[in-house]
């Protein structure tokens, strides 16, 4: 048999079906979390991720028929993680960002895992739109129509945020391969 | 013809916001960057290099979340009250005595037809109006079924009266 819809188990979640809202955590869980994380760090993002299925399982009912369940559910965890970034402004990202004049010096650097984990600072030190769009696009490889539907903004925009994300990381890369051969 | 379409900018752009991958594009810009691609291989440099990019973002995505987060999610949500059901259709209603305006109608001399008409009419368009507040309330407050019921007969009930039958 096939795998239910989002729409079909959404429409079960609506009715207060436990198994159905099981079904639909476990195959959104990742992606969700995954971009909670990428936007706003582990704890954070944890709290906001399960804010985020809370909230569908409170709201599944008042779900408009029309509206795409997967599109309908990012617009969720997005406006959520925004309200994040935008709450804790001051703050947030601090401990995950990294001045270029706090990285780890060439020789530290020589493991990929840290060639990785300094590019996971340059991410979080990005503006908050650009990161949104890398983290959709990149990490939870959405088609670029629907990303920038969760964004609302043009594809034309969402392209012109990828691209300015891009080149700043590519430079950061560079700097750091550079570091690596010396 | 899809050639035409495909500028080395417009390639760059692409290079620029999907990186090297070209499955990874928009589906209507890929045969068009193969075809440029075909006839400027000089710009297969720039996707090579977007692809080191490419790697290093997937090799900086974030670990998973631990099974932990969803048994929270359960625990959480175990204590959260089912949601009230909310009615797949318009709720049947049965008068159960001849509204005000049909009794006025009938002291008044006013075909009776004409009172349970305009009534049928209000009740259509109150009943619509109760459900396009359900479709448009805001995904932070689900509507509740007993309310959405509620603003449907009230917006009715000055013609006619009704009983819900659930």
């Amino acid at each position: 048999m096939a795998d239910p819809s989002d729409e079909d188990l959404l429409a079960r979640v609506a009715v207060g079906d436990g198994d159905a809202f099981e079904t639909f955590m476990e195959r959104h869980l990742s992606a969700i979390g995954g971009y909670a994380r990428r936007m706003l760090g582990p704890t954070a993002a944890d709290d906001v991720t399960q804010e985020c299925f809370l909230r569908i399982w409170r709201a599944a009912a008042g779900r408009a028929a029309a509206a795409p369940a997967r599109a309908w559910m990012w617009r969720i965890a997005h406006n959520l993680v925004m309200d994040q970034v935008r709450a804790a402004k001051p703050h947030i990202d601090l401990d995950s960002v990294t001045l270029v004049e706090d990285r780890p010096g060439p020789e530290a650097r020589r493991q990929s895992n840290e060639v990785a984990e300094v590019l996971r600072r340059e991410i979080a030190a990005l503006p908050a739109r650009q990161r949104a769009a890398l983290a959709l696009v990149h990490d939870q490889e959405l088609p670029a129509a629907e990303a920038a539907a969760i964004l609302e903004v043009s594809v034309a925009a969402l392209e012109s945020l990828l691209a300015r994300a891009r080149r700043r990381l590519r430079v950061v890369l560079g700097d750091l391969r550079k570091d690596l051969v010396e | 013809m899809e050639d035409q379409r495909m500028t080395a900018a417009r390639f760059t752009g692409l290079v620029d916001a999907y990186g090297g991958d070209l499955a990874r594009w928009p589906a209507d810009s890929q045969a068009p960057a193969r075809n440029f691609l075909r006839r400027h291989p000089r710009y297969a440099r720039e996707l090579a290099a977007a692809a080191e990019l490419d790697a290093a973002l997937v090799a900086s995505r974030p670990p998973p979340a631990g099974p932990q987060l969803a048994a929270a999610i359960r625990a959480r949500r175990a204590a959260v009250p089912v949601p009230p059901p909310v009615p797949a259709s318009v709720p049947v209603l049965v008068p159960l005595r001849p509204s005000p305006a049909v009794r006025w109608a009938a002291v008044l001399g006013t075909p009776p037809w004409a009172a349970l008409a305009a009534g049928l009419v209000a009740f259509v368009l109150g009943a619509l109006v109760g459900a396009s507040d359900g479709a448009l309330v805001s995904v932070a407050d689900p509507p509740d079924a007993a309310t959405w019921i509620e603003a449907s007969i009230s917006a009715a009930a000055g013609d006619i009266e009704w009983e819900v039958l659930r």
